[in-house]
Parts: structure tokens; C-alpha cells; sequence
């Protein structure tokens, strides 16, 4: 299984410990990540509310160059996702689109051509690697039995007619994954799919942080002990802002919130450092390591 | 008694719906006000702001085009697509939005901090920089490679070719940075 990596803006910058994690938990189950050798704008929701023409084209730019090393993408941020399958989609379906996109394009010694596919990792590691080769690796077991959320955020799985990525109402892939964890397991909440705000923390700051409360909250009431994402902008949301929603709201409670290749490492063996673990926000994600049964 | 205004067909104005409708994958016009994107919208139910993909469509139909761009209504959908999923008519409330917004930005109305967000990717190629302080975080802290440069050149001369750098003022921009 081999994928070129595309890791986007927000990673590389301040999610460290997400690229950390996924790389190990990768090379453990013998996913090979190989990175784009530039690292560019994948086409971003906010260029394409500004111009769809040049969301396109940027989109159209990642894809040509991964066409070329013949291999498909594989990316770890919904927003990323949600833009190159987006345009990957459009571009397969509008042979008007196509044509401008390689117009431009040309100059610059680039074709797309339509021949790779974009998957999250989530993606990966539920229809590529597959549960039974997943649940032979998580081998160290958690003490009593954890319950935590499984946060998908929106651009995984909507719209579905373009991701194709199970129930958008009902999402399973990431929960079934975190059954597979001796000693945790994912329990319901009702901010399960609601939107994490990040979309328009640059817009309207209020409103983003009324959507995580809604989430925080609803994973407090739940008994949940973790949050689990998988998309920097969620992370960014539950975990950085989840600081600035306890002050205004006067809440009490603190939910780590880790990213799934985190909480998988650990029951893999790996220890806080190689899964970046301490640059989480709330800083009780660190303590997670106490609930391991054999800790490192 | 009601205080919504009642829709005549006399008020239906399409002037609006016209600038855009050709490039929409669906058909607008299959709305029948019914609410379920409104219901379902988290912006409407929890961002305590007035917002309603309802309404925008109903106000797109009566061409109120001062309502519709010159406010603050449309930049407030996250693009979840919730409404999208659950419209039983098949229209796609987030993909109309997007549509308004590019019209807006040709009339320089933009979120504040965006101008700023396009600026920084035609610099770095990236949202943020990651330059050298960031590559040795990641090397030593983390142990990860170093990030592979972005081609931000090709990345500024896609954007000069189709005029993207002037439609968010990327000369005055850079220009205010030196
Ligand atoms: S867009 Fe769909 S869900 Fe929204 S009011 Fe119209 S028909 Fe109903
Ligand atoms: S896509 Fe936009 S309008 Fe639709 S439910 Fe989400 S935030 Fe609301």
C-alpha cells in the first residue's frame, strides 16, 4: 500500500503531533507515505468562496503532480480532502472545466488527467489496511473501559454523493476502529456530526465557538473522556479552542482531545514523544498514558 | 395575523438567480421553502446569529441582491453540508452560497481577514509560513522531515494569469508588508 502524502497548510505548522502519529501508526501497519515534493495549497474552502476558477486550478495543481509519481493521494485534513475531491470530482464530470484548467495549466508543464484517486487516512486504514489487519497491532490494552467520541468532522463525509465514505448521519468507520482498542470504546453523543466552527472562526469568531461548545458539551454530558478527531481544523477547534469556550461558557470540565493516530499508537507501543502527544492543548491528553495497562 | 411578506409572482425577480444559475449542477428553483436546510443547519440552531439557507434562496428567488450580498448572511455557512444531505428536493444550499460569495468578492466584499489569508498563499504557497523556524520544530521536536518548499512561485503566476492577485488586492498587500 503505497500513497503520496499531501499534508497541507495547518499540519506542517501547528499540528506536529497529528503528522507525528499518523507516520508511525503508517509505517506500523505497512501503509508507505511517500510526500508530494511540494507542499502547495491544496485549493482551500476560503479561495473557493473567493474564486472557484483559481480554487481549481490550485486543486487541479496538486493533483497533476501526484498524476505524475503515478500514485494516489493520501491526506490527513478534511479541509484538504474535501477540496481535491471536490475538484478531482468536477474535473472528472466537466470536460469544459478540464479543458480551461489544462489550458492554464500548460504553461506551467502540468496535465491533469484524471487517473488518481484522494483518500483521508481514516479512509485508508478503514477500506485499504482493513479491521483485522488494524486490530492485530493494538496490542497494549487501555485499563477500564474508556469511553471517548468519535468526532469525523463535516468534510469527511459530506456530501456523501462525492466522498463516499459511509452514513453521513451515522458515521461507523472511526468508531469501529476505536473497538478495536482493548479497553476503549466509542460511545454516542449528540454533537456527534454537528459542525466543529472552524469554517468561520476567520469570519465571525462567536458563532465558531457557539458550534464547539455544542460539541464539548454534548461529549461532557455523554461521560465521554476523550474527543478523537482526525482534521487539524476540528483539533483546532475541540482542543485549542476549547480553552477560550471554557471561559466564556464558566465550564468546569476539560476533555483531552487526541487525534485517532494518537490514541492508536498507544495501544501500538509508541510513547508520548514519537506520537507528539504533548503538543495537545488540554493537557490531560498527555495523562492518557496512565490509563494504558502496561505503560512505557 | 403574519408579518412575513407574502411572495407574489409579480415580486419573483431572477435577475439575481440569473448570474449564476448556468453553472449549478441542480435546479434551483426545485425549492419549495420547506425549511428541513434551515432546521438542520447548525449556524442557524446554534450560532446564535439570524442565518437561514432558507431564506437566502427565498430572497435569491425575489432578487433582493442588496439583501442578499451586501450583509453579513452568507459568510456565516461553514459548508457542512448537512442541508445538502437532508434537502428533499435535492438542492444544495452550500453550493449556491459559494456561488455568491465569488459574485460578492467581484464587488470587493469580502471577509475581513481574507484578503490577507490569499495574500499569504500567494507569498508562501501555504496558508502560513513554514519557513525555517517551523522545519526545525519539526526536526527537533518532533523528528519529522523537513517540509517540502511549496512552489509558490508557480502558485503567484497561476493567480497572476486568471487575475486572482488583483481581485484580493495582492500588490497593495504585499506592498503594506515591506
Ligand atoms: S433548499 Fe431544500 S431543504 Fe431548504 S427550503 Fe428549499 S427544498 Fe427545503
Ligand atoms: S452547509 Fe451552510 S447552510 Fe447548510 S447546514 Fe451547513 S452551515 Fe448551514
Amino acid at each position: 500500500m503505497k500513497y503520496t502524502l499531501f499534508l497541507g497548510c495547518t499540519i506542517p505548522e501547528k499540528m506536529n503531533g497529528y503528522e507525528a502519529s499518523t507516520r508511525v501508526v503508517a509505517s506500523e501497519l505497512g501503509v508507505e507515505l511517500i510526500d508530494l515534493p511540494d507542499s502547495g495549497c491544496c485549493g482551500s474552502p476560503i479561495i473557493r468562496s473567493i474564486d472557484e476558477h483559481y480554487y481549481t486550478l490550485l486543486a487541479a495543481r496538486v493533483l497533476a503532480t501526484a498524476e505524475n509519481m503515478g500514485l494516489d493521494i493520501c491526506a490527513l485534513c478534511n479541509g484538504c480532502v474535501g477540496s481535491l475531491i471536490h475538484a478531482n470530482d468536477a474535473l472528472k464530470k466537466d470536460d469544459t472545466l478540464k479543458e480551461y484548467v489544462n489550458n492554464v495549466l500548460s504553461d506551467f508543464d502540468l496535465e491533469y488527467k484524471g487517473t488518481i484517486e484522494v483518500k483521508h487516512f481514516l479512509k485508508v486504514l478503514y477500506e485499504d489496511v482493513g479491521l483485522a489487519r488494524i486490530k492485530e497491532h493494538l496490542k497494549i490494552p487501555f485499563k477500564d473501559d474508556l469511553k471517548v467520541g468519535a468526532y469525523y468532522g463535516c468534510h469527511m463525509l459530506r456530501p456523501y454523493e462525492i466522498m463516499h465514505h459511509g452514513d453521513p448521519e451515522r458515521p461507523v468507520q472511526m468508531d469501529e476502529i476505536i473497538n478495536m482498542i482493548p479497553g476503549i470504546s466509542a460511545g454516542d453523543y449528540q454533537g456527534k456530526i454537528s459542525c466543529c466552527g472552524a469554517p468561520v472562526l476567520s469570519v465571525n469568531p462567536d458563532v465558531a465557538w457557539r458550534l464547539t461548545h455544542r460539541i464539548i458539551s454534548t461529549a461532557h454530558a455523554a461521560d465521554l473522556r476523550a474527543l478523537i478527531t482526525i482534521c487539524p481544523f476540528c483539533s483546532l477547534s475541540l482542543d485549542l479552542n476549547q480553552i477560550k469556550v471554557k471561559e466564556l461558557w464558566n465550564l468546569d470540565y476539560e476533555i483531552p482531545v487526541l487525534h485517532l493516530p494518537q490514541l492508536m499508537g498507544l495501544s501500538m507501543g509508541f510513547g508520548v514523544r514519537e506520537l507528539g502527544l504533548f503538543e495537545n492543548r488540554v493537557k490531560s491528553a498527555m495523562k492518557f498514558t496512565q490509563f494504558l495497562l502496561k505503560s512505557e | 395575523m403574519t408579518t412575513e411578506k407574502v411572495v407574489r409572482l409579480s415580486d419573483v425577480d431572477l435577475r439575481l438567480a440569473e448570474e449564476f444559475i448556468e453553472d449549478l449542477t441542480f435546479d434551483l428553483f426545485a425549492c419549495y421553502q420547506c425549511g428541513t436546510c434551515t432546521g438542520s443547519c447548525p449556524v442557524a440552531r446554534f450560532g446564535g446569529e439570524e442565518f437561514s439557507p432558507r431564506n437566502i434562496i427565498r430572497l435569491i428567488m425575489m432578487g433582493d441582491r442588496d439583501a442578499v450580498l451586501h450583509n453579513s448572511l452568507i459568510w456565516l455557512c461553514t459548508s457542512c453540508y448537512v442541508c445538502e444531505e437532508r434537502c428533499p428536493q435535492d438542492v444544495k444550499p452550500p453550493e449556491i452560497i459559494v456561488k455568491l460569495r465569488n459574485i460578492a468578492s467581484k464587488e470587493d466584499i469580502l471577509p475581513d481577514a481574507w484578503p490577507d489569508i490569499a495574500a499569504n498563499i500567494l507569498t508562501f504557497g501555504l496558508m502560513n509560513e513554514v519557513g525555517e523556524y517551523e522545519n526545525k520544530i519539526r526536526q527537533t521536536r518532533f523528528k519529522l522531515p523537513e517540509l517540502p518548499t511549496p512552489d509558490s512561485d508557480t502558485i503567484k503566476k497561476l493567480a497572476e494569469k486568471i487575475k486572482f492577485d488583483v481581485l484580493v488586492h495582492f500588490k497593495e498587500k504585499s506592498g503594506e508588508k515591506e
